[in-house]
């Protein structure tokens, strides 16, 4: 018997399409568009560009013999690395409806009864929600970027095979693809926590509305915003908000950050006007996020809006 | 014996509305009780608090814990079916039995097991692609799996055919009950229940106008089928209620002596569907 990891697994069992398959329909969708892009520009005139656009069908530019090999290892690291966005706007769209359905669903359909019928503290039942959302699924993602990564390389190989290029020296030892890897994991869970301010607030949301659940969670914020602009003529709210999702980009750009870092510095030594890559990129590193204070209010203010939600959970009179 | 359930003057309002009014009982260990009432009476309302799901006033212990406070300590000795239709739609058979094993202590699995092999469902299939009655059964095998002190069942077979209806209460009473675990039952269909309860709970209103051992209620309510000559005098003694049966007057008393009443006609222990018409009769009046 194992209570937690039990409810951990029924949140993989109802939500296994948002946790699981999405990850994997867009895996298919970067492969097919990487091998789509491989065939058509490999019959066509290759243009070489001097460092790596974020595009992994760039990859096969890295052949050209004429690049330089800081740049072939920056380009293919990026380009590795920004794998995590699209995963992460994606999972930022499941998570956001998960939260919402994740303690309306059930009462709508009144299994809330069933559920309640089990010796689950109302606590447990909450925490594996934030759990499923905030540590579960962008694990489930991170190991399908790696594995996605992975593939695009072994495609990169295969391209380097059929250009007669050494894709060892060119391709893999370039790749730093575990430490890419670990920046992935590192920012994915830096934006979590970023995130935990609206996971708490979805989650009292989903606890507290009888009706709607998306428009009672959207409404409000919106309406305030805009009623503290027209009163008070100031946009207190909306920068709160808005400093907190950037606190989610920043924490997903700040590894990036530090690759381009990583290569103006080696390209320093051998040409100093290529330093500017990253002046201009410059967000706060994780250890700068994690002294933050508006870090800090967003994670207390979420704790305690998932406190509230358990409290509504645990005492409202329930349907019968 | 101990008491399994100790309510003294629970009461509970919505709005206006009071749906439990100074309610008071007791449920002995090893009773199997059937709680019964006419829609809106607050049977839902006094499962609801028995169960932690709602707050109350008065004072209220089951198995010796506060529900409202102590639930979590409480839903490990409690179980309950509260509609056969709250199992969620989307988990697949094999992940309920799961859950359930990974939750709760007292699960047996091959319980379960053998509960299920008695129907037609399937592993695999979710809840949603179960008939009605496959997931009343379901719901049934899992919670009757569980060793339980204390099963609340709330018309647990509501919507389920008739051979299935009569093989549940065997089941119940044969495989489940054991004389320790005590039981709570309500439901609509009373003549199919009344031979398995040992004590009886009428309430209206929020009120409770009943409660009584089945021996008790043996012993004080009597139906009589009075013959023609004697009707004057049955009338007299104030029945509770009195119906026509081919032309006969079938009249219910409560606390008239057996022999007296066997001078006018043919003496019977009412059924618990009668005699609840006739309370619920008489409580208008």
């Amino acid at each position: 018997m194992n209570t937690f990891g039990t409810l951990l697994k029924r949140e993989f069992w109802e939500n296994k399409t948002g946790f699981y398959w999405v990850p994997l329909v867009i895996t298919g969708i970067s492969l097919f568009t990487a091998i789509l892009g491989l065939i058509i520009v490999s019959n066509g005139n290759i243009e070489t560009v001097n460092y790596g656009s974020h595009d992994l069908s760039s990859l096969f530019k890295l052949y050209d013999v004429t690049v330089d090999n800081d740049i072939k290892a920056f380009a293919t690291q990026s380009a590795l690395y920004s794998a995590i966005y699209s995963y992460y706007i994606v999972l930022g769209i499941v998570g956001f409806f998960y939260c919402l359905g994740s303690l309306y669903d059930d009462r709508k359909d009144k299994s809330i009864l069933f559920w309640k019928s089990m010796p689950i503290s109302d606590t447990q039942t909450v925490l594996s929600k934030v759990v499923a959302v905030a540590v579960i699924a962008p694990f489930i993602y991170w190991l399908v970027i790696i594995a996605t990564n992975f593939v695009m390389l072994i495609i990169a190989t295969i391209f380097a095979w059929v250009s007669d290029v050494n894709a060892w020296s060119t391709l893999w030892a370039n790749s730093g693809f575990i430490k890419v890897s670990l920046y992935q994991l590192a920012a994915i869970y830096m934006a979590m926590l970023w995130a935990i301010p609206f996971i708490g607030y979805l989650l009292l949301v989903s606890s507290w509305t009888k009706k709607v659940p998306f428009l009672v969670a959207t409404v409000p914020p919106v309406l305030v915003i805009i009623a503290e602009g027209m009163i008070f003529k100031t946009g207190h709210v909306l920068s709160f908000l808005g400093e907190k999702l950037f606190g989610v980009v920043q924490a997903l750009m700040a590894p990036f950050n530090a690759l381009a870092r990583e290569f103006s510095q080696k390209r320093a030594e051998v040409d100093d006007d290529l330093s500017f890559i990253a002046d201009e990129l410059e967000f706060m590193s994780f250890g700068g996020q994690l002294s933050d204070t508006g870090f800090w209010v967003g994670i207390v203010l979420g704790v305690i809006m998932i406190g509230a939600a358990i409290y509504i959970r645990r005492f409202r009179d329930e349907a019968f | 014996m101990a008491n399994v359930i100790s309510a003294k003057q629970l009461n509970k309002f919505y709005g206006d509305f009071q749906a439990l009014n100074d309610v008071s009982f007791d449920v002995k260990k090893g009773s199997i009780l059937g709680l019964i009432g006419p829609n809106g009476a607050g049977k839902t309302t006094l499962l609801k608090a028995l169960l932690g799901l709602t707050n109350y006033s008065g004072d209220l212990k089951v198995l010796g814990l506060d529900p409202h406070t102590q639930r979590d300590e409480l839903m490990k000795r409690v179980c309950f079916v509260a509609d056969v239709a709250v199992l969620p739609r989307w988990i697949k058979v094999e992940q309920a039995i799961e859950f359930v094993e990974g939750v709760h202590p007292k699960f047996n699995r091959e319980l379960c097991e053998k509960y299920l092999s008695e129907t037609k469902i399937k592993r695999e299939s979710k809840v949603k692609s179960l008939s009605k009655g496959m997931v009343a059964q379901l719901h049934l095998a899992l919670i009757m799996a569980i060793d339980a002190d204390l099963l609340i069942l709330d018309e647990p077979t509501l919507g389920l055919d008739i051979l299935y209806r009569k093989s549940f209460y065997e089941t119940l009473l044969n495989d489940y009950f054991d004389g320790e675990r005590t039981i709570l039952i309500t439901t609509h269909q009373v003549e199919e229940i009344e031979h398995i309860l040992s004590d009886l709970v009428f309430i209206q209103d929020g009120r409770i106008v009943l409660d009584d051992s089945m021996e008790e209620v043996a012993q004080s309510y009597f139906e009589v089928m009075v013959e023609k000559e004697f009707e004057e005098a049955a009338l007299a003694l104030k029945p509770m209620n009195v119906r026509d049966v081919f032309g006969q007057k079938v009249c219910l008393f409560n606390g008239v002596e057996r022999a007296q009443l066997e001078e006018m006609g043919k003496v019977r222990k009412p059924s618990v569907a009668d005699l609840f018409v006739a309370k619920m009769k008489g409580e208008v009046a």
